[in-house]
């Protein structure tokens, strides 16, 4: 499945980060492709580009703070605070793949 | 319901994470105007036709003056920004001018961080309804630029100054009377408790009223509080570094980097460095910081420390009374904070193990 992932932390200097890591090392270990764009206090980096969006199979947004939904008109949108990340990354990819059927 | 509670959350994180930023460059610039320029560095240039016309930037004073000048309205739109960081998470770009504007009345109006908060839900939740005002087409272009900044400024302004600016700045003066009352008695008891409700919520509204309490009473000469609040906004970031060196492995590597963020951050008398640990682990990093910094604040008043300068960190220690004893509670206070959050702190290892336990949770997915 291709996984597009926005992380984004109150302070926006350390679990935007970390939380980034751990959706990509729990995605390789499930088989899934996946980009993550931090939205930390340096802006954003590594940012989604239209076609990203356009291949996606879903779009994953942890967050603690607003962050802007209006690039993924008609996308699956999963919103979870970054602390379910933190705590079970793989947990919430393989709920993703049950809720989506595949 | 469970929805609604996290995004008020998400609206109150936002706006804090825009105020960072803000407070820390207040917070440096004024502690480096003090450090070079004197702590009375504020008063050395008097106000002419505007604040700046007698200022001579090119001598030593004036040059400090400056910088202490672009930190102190840097800390004066602190709440401003929060504010409108808060009602630009709820209604998005319509937020920010009501947001600043109201923001910034309220830190002048003495409500503070506590108003400026209030307000933003209230600017919030009337921006979107405006958004659902049903008008004739020649002028909706005119929606965005004119009715709403001005109709929800006024509106909201309004009701801050009518409904809300009195009974706030009320609450506040009570707590902060509290505060002063204390005074009388022991000083350690009215340091303990300056420092731990500096240590509290660290630069949130019981941070911000206990700071005030005590430049009240720095303006009535008594310069002990001062001193207090000093410290026991500074040990609060200085612990958590310590504890990360106490217990390296229990952090990660991007938490250990932020904590040496914070160290130089607590330096500088800038609570708000501890933020992305507090918002992490509140439970156990809260009373880590409440308890260290009341220790210190206990401390220093008690063995008679004072602070004639309202901020500075460690810069004014210098010229503050028995600034001796002012370092041996800051480092006790520090000490206290870091090895109380490194004995609480959870192991990685068990946060790992947490991960594939923690499994029934529920998340909706919903097309856009």
């Amino acid at each position: 499945m291709k996984i597009l992932a926005i992380t984004a932390c109150t302070a926006g200097i350390a679990h935007t980060y970390i939380a980034k890591e751990k959706l990509e090392n729990a995605a390789k270990e499930l088989g899934d492709h996946i980009k993550v764009e931090t939205q930390g206090s340096i802006g954003v980096e590594n940012e989604l580009t239209p076609e990203d969006i356009r291949e996606a199979d879903v779009i994953l947004i942890s967050a603690d703070i607003r962050v802007s939904k209006d690039r993924f008109t008609g996308k699956p949108v999963v919103e979870i605070p970054i602390s379910m990340v933190m705590k079970s990354p793989k947990g919430v990819i393989s709920k993703i793949h049950e809720k989506m059927g595949k | 319901m469970a929805r609604q509670k996290l995004d008020i959350k998400k609206h109150v994180m936002t706006g804090i994470s825009y105020m960072i930023p803000i407070v820390v460059c207040g917070g440096i610039l004024c502690a480096l105007a003090k450090g070079f320029g004197g702590y009375d560095i504020g008063s050395a240039v008097e106000a002419g036709a505007t604040p700046f016309t007698n200022l001579n930037p090119f001598s030593w004073i004036g040059f400090w003056w400056g910088v202490n000048k672009l930190g102190s309205i840097a800390m004066d739109f602190a709440v401003a920004v929060m504010t409108a960081g808060v009602a630009y998470s709820i209604a998005g770009r319509p937020g920010i001018v009501p947001g600043i504007v109201i923001g910034y009345c309220s830190s002048q109006s003495k409500a503070g961080f506590l108003g400026g908060l209030l307000m933003a839900f209230i600017i919030g939740s009337f921006v979107n309804w405006m958004k659902t005002w049903k008008l004739p087409k020649w002028c909706v272009g005119l929606m965005p630029v004119m009715f709403i900044p001005v109709i929800s400024t006024v509106v909201c302004g309004m009701i801050f100054l009518c409904v809300f600016s009195i009974p706030l700045s009320f609450v506040m003066n009570v707590f902060q009377q509290w505060i002063i009352s204390l005074n009388g008695g022991a000083k350690a008891v009215i340091g303990g408790v300056i420092g731990a409700c500096m240590g509290f919520d660290m630069g949130g509204p019981i941070n911000k009223t206990a700071s005030m309490a005590a430049n009240a009473l720095g303006t009535d000469g008594i310069n002990g509080p001062m001193a207090a609040k000093i410290i026991g906004g500074m040990t609060p970031p200085i612990g958590i570094f310590i504890a990360t060196l106490l217990r390296k492995n229990r952090f990660s590597k991007v938490e250990l980097d932020t904590a040496k963020t914070a160290l130089p951050m607590g330096l500088c008398f800038i609570t708000e460095g501890v933020l992305p640990f507090a918002a992490a682990d509140p439970a156990r990093v809260i009373p880590s910081s409440m308890i260290g910094s009341a220790v210190a604040g206990a401390i220093a008043v008690g063995m008679g420390c004072e602070s004639v300068a309202g901020h500075g960190g460690i810069f004014v220690v210098p010229m503050m009374k028995n600034p001796l004893w002012f370092l041996i509670a800051l480092v006790i206070g520090s000490v206290v904070t870091g090895v109380i959050y490194a004995f609480l702190k959870q192991p990685l290892d068990e946060q790992v193990e947490k991960e594939e336990e923690e499994l029934d949770f529920d998340l909706d997915i919903n097309i856009q």
